[in-house]
């Protein structure tokens, strides 16, 4: 009897703690029953994998059967009877490879990550909130009128989402839900903002006016204003200026001065920070986001048509944020390209008379203002024109998968925006991002139905307002144009946006936008072809208004155009090779004044073999060159040297760093103070800083890789592109990827290798639309799939799909057919 | 053979538990069979080996797909353990729950 009971007790104990183990997350693990279910759990996760080669599904809301034919590179083409059906189908079909994705950056964006993953996404959906994009989202859905194509476009696409979404059993839920224990969310139209508002994120944040502060309070403000110029002082703009090279502004850059003494005060009140880590700003290395498009006219292409091509560089993740779709409705749209998993419309692509791409224009659209406040702790007031205002006070809830509450912030708002407190002081910003339209889910439409370069871009100037974009289009016509489009604040007094405003007056306030004829712009100019790389868009001696002072630097701009003037019969095959052009601008401008230093410094082995491996360097950022690893050692060393009286005394502060595009300015200065090392007594003058940078990177290097030319200076041994998956987890992402480019090359790639070319497009607009493209990924979102990294080999290599492009299902060879769904209304 | 016969037929009770209800089929499962085995000797030991005979048939199935190689990759990573180890693990669970649920419900 006591065995029996002791044994029923065992196995109570067993079942109480393996049961427990099956219903309950398990530290970073989810309930295990769940998960290891051979029929529905994550090994069941393979019976989806691929897509299978006939299937069928039911929408509600739809008013005819849609035909879906995925293409050989699993590319759905969605053929409709109406406009409000394949918008249902592209979220049924987007949802269908990439529903985790979707929910991810969707929670991004509301800041409600933690509802998925867990507590350890606290602090990106804090700094999500605090920025105010959740807020903005729900009051920018407020104003939609559900009568308006805006709204059925964006809710018949969140219909086709969710209609997919029911539409799976637990085996088929994606792997990254099994892995979390989660199940996906219902979607809706304010996600579509959400996402809307995760773009301006990425593309329309500037800390200019924090950097500018900084160095101030370093060098004194005329030197930082020198250093941390509006205007670029390279200038290769986008709207043609008229000159055959880039036009250099060379002014005299004044030697570092006495601290400004109002700008050390804040300096000190807001304390050591990283001030774009503290705002919870994304951090911008050199190129993270560095985009190109350029087009070339029919008067300067082989085929005498109009040429497109363009490449938007984000951070690369698998899967990526593109999905390549097809949608046909006859006599409405005929559209082909790329959309963002969420969004209802084709971002970037063409149609049968014109194609369109963007780079960002990295217009200053965020202002900070330092609030006073009627308590340092817990405001409930802020001054403004001598009197208190009230602070909008909202309190925001952070939440577990299981809705237990991890946190509750109050946020607080000015009439500009959210308030936040930096150590001891209160500053609110203004944002471009948080006042967008809701008609951006609609502008993409509205593109696709274009039939010219010009109404295309004057639909986009008409509606679109944030993240700002160089406007890339050409037609079948000839025509090849760009704009500049986006919602430029004008500011008050000096219009200077880069500036730390005083937020107690109205006096500071934003006096209204720029109008359209002021946009940089260009149409089907003399030159016969036009680009963008991030530039400043115009020439200050043609438009000195403010608009920005964060520009890319000018190498990319400098090298695409050399490029161009320099070939009167560009082939499609050309714009794809430009794409990933290694030959770096950046480093003509410094390697013939490395090398002239070398031979004419003081004999030193080092620096002599230093300038010597330099010379020989054909300045091509190719996988195999031997050089490129130098040359940026050099760059690193000789820009810590140069703007040490930049860097603040505090150990582990972080200080403001101008780019290597003012360090090409002081190589014309070599006397200039700033060459000087304020760590020493003596005065140095560029050459022997330039010298000191030579020898102490060669040293380091042959002591860290050996001798010059062997295999560990190959630059494939040092730059590769790194692309994780959105959760981050190593098995499920992809490094050490091989890449043709560097710092500054058309196709740039920087620190740690995660940004990069997120699409490549080129497309000649003849009779017959032709197009080739890649994306690093591939269009499914499940690991397993073969199609989830498919394209990386091509991509790497530099090289394109041709895009299938069918005006009818029956268009498509079967050869090229790999799958085929069909979407009905549900039966009544 | 009747002991063969009636594992087999725990394991089929037991996969068209999973495949339709899920993991907790395994245990009710053997909870189950247990009480219809009242008072025979051997009803656990069926149970569990029923369990792991559904769930091993049910894994065996799913490795034999074509992505799973890409499956195992994908998700080598994420565990503490090698998936082939997961794999045995999972049927080691299910005899577990299915023996220790009979073992609660059997009377000898």
């Amino acid at each position: 009897m006591a065995q029996s009971r002791f044994g029923t007790l065992s196995a109570l104990l067993v079942l109480g703690v393996v049961g427990y183990i099956c219903l309950r997350p398990t530290g970073p693990l989810p309930p295990l029953g769940p998960l290891i279910d051979p029929a529905n759990g994550l090994f069941a996760t393979v019976q989806s994998a691929e897509l299978p080669a006939m299937a069928d599904g039911t929408i509600p809301g739809l008013r005819a059967p849609v035909s879906v034919t995925y293409d050989d590179r699993g590319v759905p083409h969605i053929f409709a009877a109406n406009t409000a059906d394949a918008y249902r189908a592209l979220g049924y079909v987007v949802a269908r490879d990439r529903l985790f994705q979707i929910e991810m950056q969707t929670r991004a964006g509301a800041g409600t990550l933690t509802e998925l993953v867990g507590a350890r996404a606290l602090p990106l959906d804090q700094t999500t909130r605090a920025l105010g994009m959740p807020r903005a989202a729900k009051q920018r859905v407020a104003t939609i009128d559900t009568s308006t194509e805006t709204w059925r476009m964006a809710s018949s696409y969140a219909a086709g989402v969710n209609a997919w979404m029911r539409s799976l059993s637990r085996r088929a839920l994606p792997l990254e839900y099994k892995l979390l224990g989660r199940a996906p969310q219902e979607y809706g139209v304010v996600d579509m903002m959400h996402l809307l508002n995760r773009m301006g994120y990425t593309l329309s944040t500037s800390d200019n006016e924090l950097q500018n502060l900084q160095a101030s309070a370093a060098v004194g403000r005329t030197a930082a204003d020198a250093l941390f110029p509006v205007h670029a002082p390279i200038v290769e703009p986008i709207q043609p200026n008229g000159q055959q090279v880039a036009r250099v502004a060379q002014t005299m850059i004044p030697a570092p001065g006495t601290p400004d003494s109002l700008a050390v005060a804040l300096r000190e009140a807001l304390g050591p920070h990283d001030l774009r880590v503290a705002l919870g700003l994304p951090e911008r290395g050199p190129d993270a986001v560095g985009s190109n498009n350029w087009a070339v006219s029919p008067s300067r292409s082989a085929s005498g048509h109009a040429l497109l091509a363009g490449d938007p560089h984000l951070e690369l993740t698998l899967p990526s944020i593109w999905y390549e779709a097809h949608l046909v409705v006859p006599d409405t749209l005929d559209v082909y390209g790329v959309t963002i998993p969420g969004l209802p419309g084709i971002v970037i692509g063409f149609n049968r008379d014109v194609a369109w791409t963007f780079t960002n224009v990295g217009a200053d659209v965020m202002d900070f203002y330092l609030e006073t406040v009627d308590d340092p702790v817990n405001p409930s007031r802020y001054q403004l024109d001598g009197a208190w205002q009230p602070l909008e006070r909202r309190v925001e809830r952070f939440l577990e998968p299981d809705g237990a509450l991890i946190r509750e912030d109050t946020l607080r708002y000015t009439h500009r925006g959210p308030l936040r407190r930096i150590n001891d002081r209160w500053i609110s910003h203004r944002w471009t991002v948080l006042e967008g339209a809701a008609r951006e889910t609609e502008v993409f439409h509205r593109a696709a139905r274009s039939t010219s370069a010009r109404e295309l871009l004057d639909q986009m100037a008409a509606n679109y307002r944030v993240p700002a974009q160089n406007m890339l289009a050409a037609d079948r016509g000839g025509e090849i144009a760009i704009r500049s489009t986006g919602r430029y604040p004008i500011r008050p007094d000096s219009g200077r946006g880069d500036v730390l405003r005083l937020g107690n007056t109205r006096r500071s306030d934003w006096l209204g936008d720029w109008a359209m004829a002021d946009y940089p712009q260009a149409f089907s100019p003399a030159q016969g072809f036009l680009a963008s790389a991030n530039q400043e868009p115009i020439d200050p001696l043609v438009q000195s208004r403010y608009l920005g002072a964060d520009w890319e630097r000018p190498w990319r701009a400098i090298r695409i155009n050399e490029l161009l003037r320099g070939n009167a019969q560009v082939t499609a095959d050309d714009m794809r090779m430009y794409q990933t052009d290694p030959r770096s601008a950046r480093a003509d401008a410094f390697v013939p004044v490395f090398t002239q230093v070398a031979r004419n410094a003081p004999p030193k082995p080092s620096i002599v073999r230093a300038g010597q491996v330099l010379a020989s360097w054909d300045r091509r950022y190719t996988t195999d060159n031997t050089v490129a690893v130098l040359f940026e050692a050099v760059m690193t060393n000789l820009s810590r040297m140069l703007y040490d009286e930049l860097q603040p005394d505090q150990d582990g502060a972080t200080g403001p760093r101008p780019t290597d595009m003012m360090t090409a300015m002081l190589l014309k200065e070599p006397t200039n103070a700033w060459w000087d090392l304020r760590s020493t007594s003596a005065v140095e003058t560029r050459d022997e800083i330039i010298a000191d940078a030579l020898e102490l990177s060669f040293d380091e290097l042959t002591a860290r890789l050996g001798q010059p030319d062997s295999s560990s200076w190959r630059w494939s041994a040092h730059r590769t592109a790194t692309i994780n998956h959105l959760l981050r987890m190593p098995s499920l992402s992809r490094t050490g990827i091989p890449v043709q480019g560097g710092n500054g090359t058309l196709s740039p790639s920087t620190g740690a290798g995660t940004h990069g070319a997120s699409w490549r497009m080129v497309v000649e607009l003849g009779p017959n639309v032709e197009a080739r493209a890649i994306y690093p990924g591939g269009q499914s979102g499940h690991p397993a799939s073969v199609r989830y990294d498919d394209r990386l080999a091509a991509w790497s290599a530099g090289r394109l799909d041709a895009l299938r492009v069918p005006r009818t299902a029956n268009e498509l060879p079967g050869n090229q057919r790999r799958a085929q769904l069909t979407l009905t209304p549900p039966s009544r | 053979m009747m002991r063969l016969l009636r594992v087999l037929g725990v394991a089929v009770a037991v996969a068209i538990g999973t495949w339709f209800g899920g993991w907790w089929a395994v245990p009710l499962c053997g909870a189950v069979y247990a009480v219809l085995r009242q008072q025979q000797p051997g009803a656990v030991s069926e149970a569990a080996f029923g369990a792991m005979l559904a769930w091993s048939s049910l894994l065996v199935w799913q490795v034999s797909h074509p992505a799973f190689a890409r499956l195992s990759a994908a998700v080598s990573g994420v565990f503490p353990v090698p998936v082939p180890v997961l794999m045995l693990l999972s049927v080691c669970i299910a005899g577990v729950l299915a023996a220790s649920a009979a073992r609660l419900t059997h009377r000898e």
